[in-house]
Parts: structure tokens; C-alpha cells; sequence
């Protein structure tokens, strides 16, 4: 019996395919929801070397989505569990650890060992950093990423010379997107996403089918609706690509935002503490959302046009607000680089109103 | 003469995901009417694709032209 004689059978694929696939070298940048699946189908299949990138450890709260970890693997780094579990589901594939945050000072080394990159990461910068990366080195990636019920899938610099900045030329910033840790997700998406992207990876390697070369597929989980949309090439594009690696390695992709270090109040200690001449509340929320409440005493800045460099007072407590307390948690981690005592109001206006309703009855 | 909107992500949180609209003569103008029909639509970045295909500059619209509107996710 062959391990592969299953996926041999088909004849686009063959034992010529499979060839292909063992002599692969994939990086996978992400061991989360989308990198789980994509590396234990590509393992599965018997791509010959895997690279895993992530500085993750796995949390309780990931296990709903990231379905590689078990109970008994909370706390330990994901990269490591990940390469124990792949080893041994298949003990022939060479399973690579990079263990890091991968940036622009770090990225162009990593990437250089392989064929293929897929884009399995979490956040804007990342992405940014990971983008230009492969167009410098003329690397196919492969794009998932999703948002609640939705998901994209692009590939890029595969046949063609698009990259995700013919899309969104300038990378935005991290306060104009939600991610999924605000937002929520239900596991099932980013399995099905990673499928594909772990799909394309394997067309591109055997040379089979139709890879989504300078596309963007879109898919709705709660709609079951896949669109298919064609990238044009962006004159903008170009004057936001790198240069050269130098360039790559001196531009500025800002950090990411670690908002799970950020401290949250309750609305009994935000009432204790909002008047008290120690206290600045700064309300991110939106001018068109300001009617939703009575007016407290605040400095509006609202977070699409949120500027971590504003000047405030020094010493002082500073308590971040918005509608549902997402927002303010990014700002108020913008806020921490530059201040001490941050703090952001839990649930926002939302827990507010609904105390106060409460204390009036 | 209606044009069909197609809205994703964000953008299909304030606008609904599909749903049709008075046509205008190019995306530019679409743009604004959207915005005054949606203004939080003004804080959220997207790109535009007009019949399947992603523009990089004002486009001019034919009758039912299908227009989606196209933001950036960053989870996974």
C-alpha cells in the first residue's frame, strides 16, 4: 500500500504530482485558524519541507477555531505543538521551526528557504511586511484572512505581478479594520478558508488546475455565496512597493497592536473615577454616534482619525471609551506606548447605559 | 435603470450585503451618494470592483452594472 496512492489515482495529479509535492518547500506564516488546516493538509499530502512562523502559545480561547491544539497544549508555543502533532502525522515531511514575530528585519532570510509563503496571519502590519517580502523575492503567496462570517482568498506574484497593494495600495491602519479577536469568529470559517488556501498551494506546486493568480475570491459562510472578482493592475501600487531589500528593511509597517495587555475598567469603578481631577476620559467613538448618549465630560477623538500622538496631560489616569469597548481597547494600547495609567472602559457605553437604566429603575 | 450593489465586511455591516440603487453616470458619483446615503460608509476603507473587475480610477457605469465594494479583512 502507498500512502499517496489515493491522490496518485488522479490522473491530473499523478505520481509526476507527487514528485513535485515532496520535493515542495512551504512556509506558512500563522499557526492560528487559518494556518492550522493549511498545514495539516499540506503535510498530509507529503510536501517535503514545512516551514512553520508564529510566536504565538495557544490559549483557551482559540480551541473553538484552531482545531490542531488540545486542552493539554494551553500555554505551550504553538509552532512547537504544531511540529510535534505534523511529525507525527507525517514522520516523512521536514517540519522547520521560526520561532518569531516575523518583520522586515527578519522576514527576508526565512522566506529565501522556500518555494511557496501562505499568509496566515492575523493582523495588517504582518500582512504588509509579508506582501512586500514575497514581491522582492518573487515568491507566489497565497492570501486568506476573514472577518466574522466572511473570508478572502488571493494569490499573488504567481504569473502575474500582482501583489495585495493593487488592492489597497497603502496599508491601512490598524483602527480602520477589525480583526477577529474584536469582532468574533466561528471556527468553521477560517478552516474553510485555510482549505483553500492549502488548495492553491498544492495547484501551484503540481501545476494543476487554475490558480487564483490575481484574483480575489470572496466567500460568505451565512450566504453560502462565492464571488470571484479580477485584480487590475494599480498605477498606485508601485510608489508603495519597496525598492530594494534596503528599502524594505527601513520602512516603517508600525507595530502590532497587542490589545490583550491592555487593562479594562468596570462601569462602577469608571463612575468612582471619571469626575475625579485625575482622570481624562477620551471618546473614540464616531461624530454620528455621539447622539446615542447623554454627554460626559470627554476628549472627543474619534477612532478613524485616531492619533496615538495626542498631547494629554501627564500623571493622569486616562480612561478610553467607546460604544462596545472594542475600540477603545486598540486605542487605548495605541495610547499605552506613549502613557502609563491607560485603562479602557469594559463593554463601553453599551455596559453604561445598561447600568445606569438599571440604577434609575 | 438601477445599479446592484455588492458590499462586504464592514461595509456590508452598514449598508446590508446586497441591495440595489439609483444609477449614476460613474463610481466617483456612486461614492458620494453612497456616503450620503450611509455616512458611517465614510470611515470605512474599501476598494471598488465594477462588474467582477477591481478599478484603480473613476469609472463610468452602464445600466445594471454590478458594483461591489470590497474592504480589507486582517483576521485569521
Amino acid at each position: 500500500m502507498n500512502r499517496y496512492e489515493r491522490q496518485t489515482a488522479l490522473k491530473e495529479l499523478s505520481e509526476q504530482g507527487q514528485q513535485k509535492l515532496l520535493q515542495a518547500k512551504v512556509l506558512v506564516i500563522g499557526a492560528g485558524g487559518l494556518g492550522c488546516p493549511v498545514l495539516q493538509y499540506l503535510t498530509a499530502a507529503g510536501v517535503g519541507e514545512i516551514g512553520i512562523a508564529d510566536d504565538d502559545v495557544v490559549a483557551l480561547n482559540n480551541l473553538h477555531r484552531q482545531v490542531l491544539y488540545k486542552e493539554n497544549h494551553i500555554g505551550k508555543l504553538k509552532v512547537e505543538v504544531v511540529a510535534d502533532v505534523l511529525q507525527q502525522m507525517n514522520s516523512t515531511v521536514k517540519i522547520n521551526h521560526h520561532i518569531a514575530r516575523l518583520n522586515n528585519k527578519n522576514i527576508l532570510p526565512i522566506i529565501h528557504l522556500y518555494d511557496v509563503v501562505v499568509d496566515a496571519t492575523d493582523n495588517i502590519p504582518t500582512r504588509y511586511v509579508v506582501n512586500d517580502a514575497c514581491y522582492l523575492l518573487r515568491k507566489p503567496l497565497i492570501y486568506g484572512s476573514i472577518l466574522r462570517f466572511e473570508g478572502q482568498l488571493a494569490v499573488f506574484n504567481y504569473h502575474t505581478n500582482i501583489t495585495c497593494r493593487d488592492l489597497f495600495p497603502q496599508q491601512p491602519k490598524e483602527n480602520e479594520i477589525a480583526d477577529c479577536n474584536e469582532a468574533g469568529v466561528i471556527g468553521v470559517l477560517p478552516g474553510i478558508i485555510g482549505s483553500l488556501q492549502a488548495a492553491e498551494a498544492i495547484k501551484i506546486i503540481t501545476g494543476i488546475g487554475q490558480v487564483a493568480a490575481g484574483k480575489l475570491i470572496t466567500y460568505n459562510m451565512l450566504q453560502n455565496s462565492l464571488y470571484e472578482f479580477n485584480i487590475s493592475a494599480n498605477p498606485l501600487a508601485a510608489s508603495f512597493l519597496p525598492d530594494d531589500e534596503k528599502a524594505f528593511e527601513n520602512a516603517d509597517y508600525g507595530e502590532v497592536c497587542d490589545v490583550f495587555s491592555v487593562r479594562e475598567i468596570d462601569v462602577a469603578s469608571f463612575e468612582e473615577i471619571r469626575s475625579l481631577p485625575g482622570t481624562i476620559v477620551v471618546d473614540v467613538r464616531e461624530e454620528y454616534e455621539l447622539s446615542e448618549t447623554p454627554t460626559i465630560e470627554s476628549i472627543q477623538m474619534p477612532f478613524s482619525v485616531f492619533d496615538e500622538n495626542i498631547e494629554l496631560p501627564a500623571g493622569k489616569t486616562i480612561v478610553v471609551i467607546c460604544k462596545s469597548g472594542h475600540r477603545s481597547k486598540a486605542a487605548a494600547a495605541l495610547l499605552s506606548r506613549k502613557y502609563k495609567n491607560v485603562v479602557s472602559l469594559q463593554g463601553g457605553f453599551n455596559n453604561w447605559l445598561t447600568l445606569n437604566k438599571m440604577d434609575h429603575a | 435603470m438601477r445599479l446592484s450593489i455588492l458590499a462586504f465586511g464592514q461595509v456590508a455591516e452598514i449598508t446590508g450585503s446586497a441591495f440595489s440603487f439609483d444609477h449614476v453616470s460613474d463610481t466617483d458619483a456612486l461614492k458620494l451618494s453612497l456616503e450620503k446615503a450611509f455616512p458611517a460608509l465614510q470611515y470605512v476603507r474599501y476598494t471598488m470592483a465594477v462588474d467582477k473587475t477591481t478599478i484603480t480610477a473613476n469609472t463610468f457605469l452602464k445600466e445594471n452594472a454590478v458594483v461591489a465594494l470590497l474592504p480589507p479583512f486582517s483576521g485569521g
